[in-house]
């Protein structure tokens, strides 16, 4: 399930971008859910040998990814860390609620991000779990007051 | 400083066209549209100049300022004798959501362009000081988020009043929404 705590806590990583420029490793390149959210977000291409191909820049290094890819691909692939996940816009927003569904994913937010709450979401502070959208908006401008 | 402003920075391979119209303007939007990149182009020209291949051309000064670059300016002082200049923040930059910060920005003549999704409850902006970015005939330029009519529909509004805020004054005041209630 996916878990939400609304705002920032300091034991967070508040930068995924950076954490990610730090901590990458080039075997996440060669999964399937990582090149389709590097097509779909970022519209480049990942080749057979992991390389990246921006249709504007050509090839590029995993650094030039955008922040919220990097954070879908730490969301994917560490677990040791909770994300502020407000460095994804919210075309990243579907990708979330699937990484969700899959296994619990803990992560930290700061903006209202458009999920259509396909599946259940835990609020964290304090403990509510959101099933509509409506639900979702009103617990999250509760919690931002 | 006062009036629209404007940073037009390109490369070959991109081109970002900004106009600025108010002291504060907030990018946000989606994943993958430039927002950093348009940063770090910036920071790249500012440090290597016509070196760094990348051209610009712009209504004023600018900059662009990290955590680090606050704190010293703070402690040099040096933040306080900049005037009329664009300042560019990336996200994530922790001061732009201190008083300090929202303070300093109440008494400059900078612009500051702030990419940053959370709310920055110590500044005073307006919606329509809130963009995206997109790509318009092969350049990247700021969109309004929402125009007047897109923010609410009055008409079928269980709100009777709001806060209003006078630009001029800073003051925030309540308002009824309809004359004849």
């Amino acid at each position: 399930m996916l878990k939400i705590y609304i705002g920032s806590r300091d034991e967070s990583i508040y930068d995924p971008s950076t954490y990610f420029d730090n901590t990458f490793e080039k075997e996440w390149l060669f999964d399937e859910d990582v090149k389709r959210m590097i097509k779909d977000i970022d519209n480049s291409e990942v080749g057979d040998d992991g390389s990246i191909h921006c249709p504007i820049f050509g090839t590029i290094p995993p650094r030039d990814l955008s922040g919220g890819v990097k954070t879908l691909i730490l969301l994917k692939f560490d677990k040791t860390e909770i994300f502020d996940i407000s460095a994804c816009g919210g075309n990243c927003a579907s990708w979330i609620e699937e990484l969700g569904n899959r296994e619990d994913i803990e992560v930290d937010l700061g903006y209202l991000m458009p999920f259509k709450v396909k599946y259940p979401i835990l609020l964290l502070n304090p403990d509510k779990i959101v099933k509509s959208y409506d639900d979702y908006l009103f617990e999250y401008i509760e919690r931002d007051a | 400083m006062r009036g629209n402003q404007f940073l037009k920075i390109w490369n070959k391979m991109i081109s970002f066209n900004i106009e600025i119209k108010n002291k504060l303007t907030i990018i946000v939007g989606d994943s993958a549209k430039g927002k950093t990149r348009l940063i770090n182009m910036i920071s790249t020209y500012l440090e290597y100049g016509k070196s760094s291949g990348i051209h610009v051309c712009a209504s004023t000064d600018f900059e662009v300022w990290t955590n680090k670059d606050w704190r010293k300016g703070i402690r040099n002082d040096d933040i306080y004798n900049l005037k009329n200049t664009l300042i560019f923040i990336d996200a994530n930059q922790k001061f732009v959501f201190s008083e300090e910060f929202a303070s300093y920005v109440n008494s400059s003549t900078n612009y500051f362009i702030l990419i940053n999704r959370k709310p920055l409850k110590e500044l005073s902006y307006s919606f329509k000081d809130i963009y995206t970015m997109d790509i318009i005939k092969g350049e990247h330029k700021l969109l309004p988020v929402y125009n007047n009519n897109e923010i609410f529909d009055f008409s079928i509004s269980p709100i009777k009043s709001v806060i209003t805020e006078d630009r001029k004054s800073e003051e925030l005041n309540e308002t009824s929404l309809f004359q004849d209630e």
